[in-house]
């Protein structure tokens, strides 16, 4: 099962429609790419040179927004060292606990036969269609009489439902893994935690790295749960909706804190992306 | 690995730095604070200010919309602790921007408080209803500290009457001007001297205005689309007050009957010719008079084309100046609506009306912990120093009588402030539960403004109007027993 | 293909029950408490009307969801053209834009040059928060300073912008909330689907080598039936955004969506439910029951259609 290189051999087909196609991938490339360097080329700008220069180069290049998006404090004093911190532990954490229960669910739904089994995997999906009113007040009221407002516990346990986005996709993914490793592991004699821990999970990695990357972004982004139930765990995410709501039109800061949010991640995801999208083959079964 | 690792050091270090350049700036500067705290502690971290000590003391825990940044709450605060009347107390303040979306969450939790909610317009009658707040009827009654007047004889305009609401059954007081607002149409006084424009105080006016900024080679109007009606409700109410009169706008806030709808008596009428007007002036010349594009435009985009000079004219309200920072480098000035043909006159003339919009307001919650603290406050700030005060450093009118002239503005601030001063202020006020219950809106069906100009070819203001007529018509027994008859 | 079976059937034994309980535990405790508890009295909601002189919830049977039918049936009701809005995004998704993320997905499996910096660029969309996104969005297309009309200005293609901009004209609005659906999705769907992808078996594709077998054979042939389950899972999960959509549209167009026929049946609750306080959550309840009620079916057949058609092959 080692990762082999093959040479690519085209015909003459194949090569034009290649061609043709990275010709359609540059153009969506540099669609995507040229709004991304407006905004770091704006986040360079002062307000002024914004408003009267929007889409010209900097008349004069300054780095107040990105200092003022760095310095900034929120109530409670937390800074953006600490927000950082505090995005990261909240991030790996949620990620962590999510993979856990969606994978968790979606292994023993899709493996598994059970009275109730189409039954939950329908309502998975209905509570996904369902725009909830949901009672934010009674979570609220919850929360604060367990005692786990402005707790990192408190936003974790958030993380734990199994039953969501990530549930759906490694329920496919599951669904394509073969039963026959386990077979193998059963004639010796091993029980369902065992081929769940020890065989099916090491397999599942690519596919948990790939959700988990998604659900991890999500998590990155996510300033609703932080400002309803631990404000003083602030995030980067609750940090620049904070500057966003209040910078006015001061765009060149909005988009100088969006900074500090995308550059972490895109560092993240480039060191990353090739363990993703490897292409490693699978052998070792037959029949 | 390696690679990762040193990208990880990097970035480290970067943040390091720029936040240790931050450091440095850890304390409020003198004009965050709108002034020295001196005579006060105050620590930005936990929001708590208090004169000397806060042993002993009971606090009072406000909760502000950010709008208009901190100053303001600041030298309010220190000024109660410094004045006798507030040596039992001390302050934790605490500015949120998300503060209107969240308190009806808090409200309904009863849980983590505060004493005082600053926020801007809301359901809150919603909240009185479901017994929330608590009852201010005694705010309202009592005396202003230091002066001889009461808190309800010193409030101007709607707000006298705006406040109440019923909770089971019964009337009472529920929430507390913050904020009043003049709105109106925003020029580019420099563009308006260098063309040699005059300011139009009548529609007629207007429109001569419009023709010859068009031959001057400029657009006269950039408004932002996207946004409730373009903003257009700020000229076009005003033209509806200058039409039908306050009384008759009272009338139909009463929805006593469909027939205030009505397009052929008033104040449906009034309604009506407003639209008309509307259509008339904006709708019909709308690629003329109005700047390409403005219909997709938000508020920022409106203000940005606006500060660039491709237009000379914007609806808008006394906020913008504040939003928009210094970054509109001409000069700006507010007019006021120019008056209709057949406005309502009285003693002194055409009548001076200001709509200010929906309103900003103070409310305190039932459960709050330091109820009769926030009160004591709300009816300190009532003082003509504190109302000074809270202009100079906002930029902003509150809605009781005193004298403005001697507040330190900008330009652009006294124009709206003179407008204000001169003028009644109105705002949409209502007892009835078809409006209090959001069955019943100023415009019921689409927002008329913005209806008419995407769709010029088939729609005309009568024809809406009488299209919101009918519907009113075909609900109106829905409605009314839905909420328990009226 | 001799090495690609369907899942079997097995029967549980004793660990196995064991096994199934203690895995599903947390998460069915987490859903009982977190969804069920929070949301059970919503349903209640709907047949229930806050009386303002009380201030109390009192019952109300049916009438809320006559009301909701009579403002669908009222003379310029904006509900059913938000009907027809909120199941094109359902359809744009599943037969547009899953599509093309498979076919690009495909390709940069099959080792595009510069496939690994195209992966990381593709991606970008989904890292940036849908606040920044679409602000730059439109920025982009604003009549005064918006590129892409100054660029059409400049090559003499005015007229192709509408005079109130594409975000603000009736006939283009939609279309321009679609292709910024299309523009800022294709990224998240090829992580998924390359995952899914790179698990392929490199030995069955050699034998398919010998055979004659060429790229885009090999793509409807093996790629699209091995990764059967991950596409069906992006198709389903397509149909979940029909009542949830609204963060887009409210984003770009604000509060004119009504106006220009970009309104969604989830930017109606949310506009009219959530932001005018306790009175109206009622018909947000209601709303969402109906959704529940539409919505199963939808759920269940769509599954069943996924499954006969994207079978799930083990490997």
């Amino acid at each position: 099962m080692n990762a082999t290189k093959h040479k690519i051999k085209r015909g003459t087909a194949d090569i034009i429609l290649i061609s043709i196609v990275f010709v359609i991938f540059t153009v969506y490339a540099v669609s995507l790419l040229f709004p991304f360097l407006w905004c770091l080329m704006n986040s360079f700008k002062t307000q002024v040179d914004f408003i009267h220069n929007v889409n010209g180069l900097p008349q004069g290049w300054t780095f107040e927004n990105w200092v003022n998006s760095f310095s900034l404090r929120i109530d409670g004093g937390v800074g953006v060292p600490m927000m950082y911190v505090n995005s990261v532990i909240l991030t790996l954490g949620c990620t962590f606990l999510s993979l856990c229960s969606s994978s968790a669910t979606a292994y023993v739904l899709s493996k598994y036969r059970f009275p109730g089994r189409k039954i939950l995997f329908t309502a998975a999906i209905v509570i996904m269609m369902i725009p909830t009113m949901g009672s934010m007040a009674a979570m609220y009221r919850l929360y604060n009489d367990i005692g786990l407002i402005n707790t990192y516990t408190g936003v974790l346990i958030t993380a734990l439902g199994g039953f969501g986005t990530g549930f759906l996709l490694l329920h496919g993914f599951y669904g394509n893994l073969s039963w026959g490793y386990a077979e193998a592991a059963q004639l010796d004699g091993a029980g369902p935690f065992r081929i769940y821990f020890q065989i099916m999970l090491p397999m599942a990695v690519p596919a948990l790295v790939s959700v988990g990357i998604l659900q991890g972004i999500g998590y990155w982004n996510d300033y609703f749960t932080i400002y309803m139930y631990a404000p003083q765990k602030a995030t980067i995410a609750y940090g620049i909706q904070r500057i966003n709501a209040e910078a006015g039109i001061n765009i060149p800061l909005v988009l100088a804190a969006m900074m500090m949010s995308i550059i972490p991640v895109l560092v993240v995801f480039a060191c990353f992306q090739k363990v993703i999208m490897n292409n490693t083959s699978v052998g070792g079964l037959k029949g | 690995m390696k690679k990762f690792v040193s990208f990880l050091i990097a970035a480290v270090l970067c943040v390091s730095v720029f936040s240790l350049t931050g450091c440095a700036v850890q304390a409020p500067t003198e004009e965050e604070n709108g002034g020295s705290l001196e005579g006060v502690e105050f620590t930005p971290k936990t929001g708590e200010m208090y004169a000397g000590t806060k042993e002993g003391k009971t606090a009072i825990k406000i909760a502000y919309a950010t709008g208009y940044k901190d100053a303001w709450i600041r030298q309010a605060a220190r000024a109660f602790l410094l004045d006798p009347i507030g040596k039992d107390y001390y302050f934790v303040l605490t500015g949120d921007s998300e503060i209107t979306t969240g308190v009806s969450s808090k409200l309904e939790s009863g849980r983590g408080l505060s004493d005082i909610y600053m926020i801007l317009a809301s359901p809150w009658y919603s909240y009185a209803a479901n017994d929330k707040l608590a009852s201010l009827d005694d705010l309202y009654e009592m005396q202003i500290p230091g002066e001889d007047g009461k808190v309800i004889d010193k409030i101007r305009g709607t707000w006298k009457t705006y406040g109440k609401t019923t909770n089971r059954g019964e009337e009472h007081f529920y929430s507390f001007p913050w904020n009043e607002n003049v709105t109106g149409i925003v020029y580019n006084k420099t563009m308006f001297d260098k063309y040699g424009w005059k300011v139009p105080t009548t529609v007629t006016e207007l429109k001569e205005l419009c023709e010859q900024i068009v031959k001057d080679g400029e657009v006269p109007f950039v408004y932002p689309g996207n946004v409730g009606g373009g903003y257009w409700d700020f000229v076009g109410t005003n033209w509806w007050l200058q039409y039908s009169g306050i009384d008759k706008l009272n009338e139909f806030m009463g929805f006593a009957s469909p027939e205030v709808y009505n397009p052929d008596i008033e104040p449906g009428l009034g309604k009506k010719n407003m639209l008309k007007t509307f259509s008339d002036l904006i709708v019909e010349n709308r690629t003329k008079y109005t700047l390409r594009g403005s219909a997709s435009k938000d508020h920022l985009k409106a203000q940005v084309s606006f500060a660039q000079r491709e237009a000379a004219m914007i609806p808008d309200g006394v906020w913008i100046e504040k939003e928009s920072g210094q970054v509109i480098t001409d000069e700006i000035r507010m007019m006021r609506v120019p008056y209709v043909d057949g406005a309502k006159t009285d003693a002194n003339g055409v009548i001076n009306v200001n709509y200010s919009g929906q309103p900003d307001m103070s409310i305190v919650p039932k459960e709050a912990d330091n109820v009769e603290g926030a009160k004591k406050f709300l009816a300190f700030m009532c003082r003509d120093d504190m109302l000074k005060q809270y202009t100079n450093l906002t930029g902003a009118p509150r809605p009781f009588d005193y004298d403005i002239s001697e507040c330190k503005t900008t330009p652009f601030v006294k124009s709206c402030l003179d407008i204000w001063a001169s003028s009644v202020t109105w705002f949409e006020n209502s007892t009835s539960k078809l409006w209090t219950a959001n069955k019943l809106g100023k415009f019921q069906t689409t927002n008329p403004y913005t209806t008419l100009l995407a769709n010029a070819d088939t729609i005309t203001a009568s024809s809406w109007c009488s299209s919101e007529y009918t519907a009113v018509k075909n609900s109106w027994d829905d409605f009314v027993s839905s909420v328990g008859g009226i | 293909m001799a090495v690609l079976t369907k899942a079997k059937h097995k029967r549980n034994s004793k660990s196995d029950v064991v096994f199934i309980c203690v895995m599903l535990s947390v998460p069915l405790l987490h859903l009982a408490l977190f969804w069920v508890y929070i949301n059970v009295d919503t349903v209640f909601l709907s047949f229930k009307q806050f009386d303002m002189n009380s201030g109390q919830w009192v019952w109300n049977g049916f009438r809320n969801y006559e009301h909701l039918w009579n403002e669908f049936r009222r003379t310029g009701s904006v509900l059913p053209r938000a009907l027809v809005n909120s199941f094109s995004i359902f359809l744009w998704n599943d037969f547009v834009i899953v599509p093309i993320s498979l076919f690009f997905a495909y390709v940069l499996y099959k080792k595009m040059p510069m496939g690994g910096v195209f992966k990381i660029v593709f991606f970008l969309p989904s890292i940036i928060s849908a606040v920044v996104l679409t602000l730059v969005f439109s920025f982009m297309l604003d009549g005064s300073f918006g590129f892409i009309p100054n660029m059409l200005k400049k090559i003499g293609l005015e007229r192709l912008v509408p005079f109130d901009g594409y975000l603000g004209d009736k006939g283009t609005a939609w279309w321009m909330v679609l292709l910024y659906g299309l523009w800022s999705g294709i990224g998240y769907n090829i992580v998924l689907v390359s995952g899914a992808m790179a698990r392929i078996p490199q030995d069955v594709i050699e034998a398919g080598k010998l055979d004659g077998l060429t790229m885009w054979r090999e793509l409807f042939s093996v790629t699209i039936p091995m990764i059967g389950s991950t596409i069906g899972t992006l198709l389903l999960l397509g149909t979940t955004v029909i009542f949830t959509y609204f963060l887009q549209p409210k984003l770009l167009l604000g509060s004119n969506a009504e106006i220009v026929g970009g309104y969604t049946i989830a930017l109606y609750i949310v506009n009219n439910v959530r932001e005018a306080g306790t009175a109206q959550m009622a018909m947000g309840a209601t709303v969402g029951v109906l959704c529940a009620l539409v919505g199963t079916p939808i759920a269940f057949g769509s599954r069943k259609l996924i499954d006969k058609f994207l079978p799930a092959y083990e490997y």
